[in-house]
């Protein structure tokens, strides 16, 4: 008898099929509108916090900054006037730069900020220390290259110098590559 | 360096090097509008800059007072006093538009005014007069 029963039951069962069920259904799709809404938060502050990583660099790295010819043995200040993109402002710097000719004739010019704590030497400032450049702060000094003789802990930086058409144009300051 | 730029490490670290204490002052009276508060503010920036730039290292600039009163330069020699009893070997105080003299804050070791400079020494030789003076405080 109950057999009779299980396959009259049987017979009017629907052909299965896979069907979303009504909590998946609300799960994907309320998922899917927050991930959105996420994403459309997200991604602008993303794309704002790398934005000057992706930046190509401008024009206007290097500065043209002394005539070639008026450049000596001995080394002579210029100041200048440099754009720099500092994040998202962009401001003039004015820079100052030691630039000259060694015994070889190559042009080199060199940032005045002192390694120690960042004042500004001076070539020949102090008579106790002739053709060298002197830190009026702590006293540290350097030769004509550049090199720490004492309190500084590093030599002086050097600027990326290019020579083109009479002029000497100066870019990014770099480490001391003339010392060790 | 300003005031701010310091940490409790990087003082203890540092105090020992920046031995100046530099006040700027901005001599305000109250009757200006903002734009011209906002000009005053930044002549004392570019007339500060003549000493916090080149000697960065060894300065350290306070907060500024910004407004003129009658009791100004007793107020400042106080200041001057109590900040040298808290360590600072020097105290510098610029200002470009006040008047101030130095005889009446003597617990200052150099006072600047940049409006009384343009009249001794000219626009042009400020910027070279003001770092020979801060050079010879050190020497002293």
């Amino acid at each position: 008898m109950s057999s009779e029963h299980d396959d009259h039951e049987a017979s009017l069962k629907l052909p299965s099929r896979m069907e979303m069920s009504r909590r998946q259904f609300l799960t994907y799709t309320l998922g899917g509108a927050t991930a959105y809404m996420a994403a459309g938060a997200i991604l602008p502050m993303v794309r704002f916090a790398v934005d000057p990583i992706l930046q190509h660099k401008g024009e206007g790295t290097s500065v043209k900054v002394a005539e070639i010819s008026k450049i000596t043995n001995e080394p002579q200040e210029f100041t200048f006037e440099l754009k720099q993109q500092d994040g998202w402002y962009l401001s003039n710097a004015s820079l100052v730069a030691w630039i000259r000719k060694d015994e070889q004739g190559k042009i080199y010019a060199l940032s005045p900020i002192c390694k120690h704590l960042g004042c500004t030497v001076g070539w020949n400032s102090d008579k106790q220390y002739p053709d060298e450049y002197h830190c009026p702060c702590h006293g540290a000094h350097y030769d004509k290259e550049g090199k720490n003789l004492a309190v500084a802990p590093k030599p002086l930086d050097e600027y990326v110098v290019k020579e083109e058409q009479g002029w000497v144009y100066l870019g990014d300051i770099v480490p001391n590559t003339r010392v060790n | 360096m300003k005031f701010s730029e310091m940490t409790q490490d990087s003082w203890a670290e540092l105090q020992l090097y920046l031995d100046t204490c530099l006040i700027p002052y901005t001599a305000l009276s109250g009757e200006q509008s903002p734009v011209e508060v906002t000009e005053a503010l930044e002549r004392l920036r570019d007339f500060l800059d003549l000493v916090e730039i080149p000697f960065k290292g060894r300065i350290v600039t306070y907060p500024a007072f910004h407004y003129a009163n009658p009791e100004l330069s007793m107020t400042l020699n106080s200041l001057s006093a109590q900040l040298k009893s808290s360590g600072f070997k020097y105290v510098v105080i610029m200002s470009s538009d006040g008047h101030l003299d130095g005889v009446e804050i003597p617990s200052a070791d150099l006072v600047l005014s940049r409006s009384v400079l343009t009249h001794a020494v000219g626009e042009e030789a400020i910027a070279r007069f003001v770092g020979e003076k801060i050079r010879e405080l050190w020497k002293k």
